[in-house]
């Protein structure tokens, strides 16, 4: 078992940036490849979130997956002036794992899950790279753009929330139809007929983020022929570790259960 | 350069342990090495001082910026205050776990560094001097040079230091000394003639044909083992037909991480010039 912090400078962050990689025992990249697992953090988070908030490492070691977790700021994992933290995540992410550690970015074996932003980033990435992940997760994070009155913009302060800073607007009617659309992703894959990754959405009753959840998963769920084999779950609990840490456990299982298969 | 803190499971050691990793990259303020090469990455295992730890080199001394010279990976373990041998009654068998379990198991992990024993390299700083002139004698077939810096903890040459650079026993005076920790043995005089004898080892191998690493010594006349690096290149030198190439360099200078840091990236430039002045 290593458990790996990593500082790196990324190109498309143009910064030095912190990483987290876990590997299971005795882990030898001469060996069979084995999945990878990438998770991205909630907002006002970085790659603890995911380390303090779930055993991961029980997954890693039971499920025989490789874990990688970097840091992205507030950026909602769009590409941003300050950053292009989409691309970081879907492209130059998966050269440096194989560069360093002979992690394999085949797309059977690449996974993406994430929880409240990371989950909306998840499927931000998951769509508009749909061809490099075999399945995504998102824990409790919905479609934040394109519609509005589906999500306050605006802190009881008055002034703009997280999501708002990071799409550069409070007017998200505005963004329908643009890159940080997710309705408008998942139809642009459809549209290009990529390979789609199964979908897994997770959201807990109690979360204020239930109304948006649900919005996102009907209009999933609409999508003709069900492209994205999509699976919404609405559990017991709110927006906390406590109540996706079951679902986390349940994703790693699948993992292990498809590369098992192979 | 990448920078890695890790924490890794290590079988001989039965425990998770500390070690930090470099690995090549181009970019950065002021950096404009060579790029990470197509085939693997010269590998340069190097060793802490005593009550030193994995990060010692990361945070005292410039090896990043010389490691990205040459793409070199550097991986820097943790051996408290061991000695890189096999302490008494397992409590760390360091010299196993650096010489048997760390190459593959760090290679497993990051499949670019070298196997190759003439891209593979050890030293270290005061006891990590030690620790890689024991190593590297003992275990020729695993590295092709070795780098030796203000190192008194040498046997048999250790009582040879003009005043006792050892760290203090945590039971003091009260406790077993570190000595009788690392070997088991009251004096080093006992040693002589054995397996930790760097001398009468580095004689065997000649004996027995195995390959001779490269030396690199570097020691300051103010240094308390300055006399054990002197005795230690008139050794080597005094061998017949001088199998060992062992260069040895002195200045004023004393046991501190200042001089450890300016020969340091002596040492990694000697590396490779030599390596080009080979071919």
């Amino acid at each position: 078992m290593a458990f790996i912090q990593m500082n790196i400078l990324s190109r498309c962050l143009a910064r030095r940036t912190q990483i987290c990689v876990l590997l299971p025992e005795e882990y030898n990249a001469k060996d069979a490849p084995i999945p990878v697992a990438y998770l991205l953090h909630g907002a006002g988070s970085n790659k603890t979130d995911w380390l303090l908030g779930c055993p991961v490492i029980h997954y890693v070691r039971q499920c025989k997956v490789a874990v990688v977790i970097p840091s992205c700021e507030l950026s909602f994992y769009c590409n941003q002036d300050y950053g292009l933290f989409l691309d970081y995540i879907a492209l130059e992410l998966p050269g440096l794992c194989e560069e360093y550690f002979g992690i394999t970015s085949a797309r059977e074996m690449t996974y993406l899950a994430g929880a409240s932003m990371g989950g909306y980033g998840t499927f931000k990435i998951g769509f508009t790279y749909p061809e490099k992940y075999n399945a995504v997760l998102s824990l409790g994070g919905g479609n934040l753009a394109g519609r509005d009155g589906i999500m306050p913009s605006l802190k009881p302060d008055g002034t703009p929330r997280a999501h708002c800073v990071a799409f550069h607007t409070t007017d998200m009617a505005s963004l329908r139809d643009t890159e940080y659309d997710l309705y408008h992703l998942a139809e642009e894959a459809v549209k290009n007929k990529k390979p789609l990754p199964k979908t897994y959405f997770v959201c807990g009753t109690e979360d204020g983020n239930v109304e948006n959840c649900r919005h996102t998963a009907d209009y999933m769920k609409s999508l003709q022929g069900d492209p994205f084999r999509f699976e919404y779950r609405e559990i017991p609990g709110g927006h906390d570790w406590e109540t996706w840490t079951p679902e986390v456990k349940k994703f790693f299982k699948k993992i292990a259960e498809a590369s098992h298969c192979r | 350069m990448v920078l890695l803190q890790m924490d890794y499971y290590s079988q001989v050691l039965c425990r998770m342990t500390e070690l930090a990793v470099i690995l090549p990259d181009r970019v950065g303020v002021g950096m404009d090495g060579v790029l990470p090469s197509e085939g693997d990455y010269p590998v340069l295992w190097l060793l802490h001082p005593g009550a030193g730890d994995a990060f010692d080199f990361p945070r005292f001394s410039g090896i990043e910026r010389y490691a990205e010279k040459y793409g070199l990976a550097v991986v820097m373990p943790s051996a408290g205050p061991s000695r890189f041998n096999n302490m008494i009654g397992h409590v760390g068998d360091y010299f196993d776990f650096i010489s048997q379990e760390l190459p593959a198991a760090m290679r497993g992990i990051f499949p670019k560094l070298s196997a190759d024993r003439r891209r593979n390299f050890i030293a270290g700083f005061s006891m990590g001097g030690g620790g890689a002139i024991t190593l590297g004698i003992r275990r020729p077939d695993l590295y092709s040079a070795i780098g030796i810096i203000s190192s008194g903890s040498i046997i048999p040459l250790e009582d040879l230091r003009t005043t006792n650079g050892k760290p203090p026993a945590p039971r003091g005076s009260e406790g077993p000394s570190l000595s009788e920790m690392h070997y088991g043995v009251k004096t080093s005089e006992e040693l002589i003639g054995g397996e930790w004898d760097v001398l009468a080892v580095s004689k065997r191998n000649i004996e027995d044909g195995k390959p001779c690493p490269r030396i690199f010594c570097a020691v300051g006349l103010s240094d308390h083992a300055y006399v054990v690096g002197k005795t230690l290149r008139d050794h080597f030198w005094a061998l017949s037909g001088r199998p060992y190439a062992f260069d040895f360099f002195e200045e004023e200078g004393a046991h501190s991480w200042d001089f450890c840091d300016k020969w340091l990236a002596s040492f990694v430039d000697w590396l490779f010039e030599r390596e080009k002045g080979a071919k």
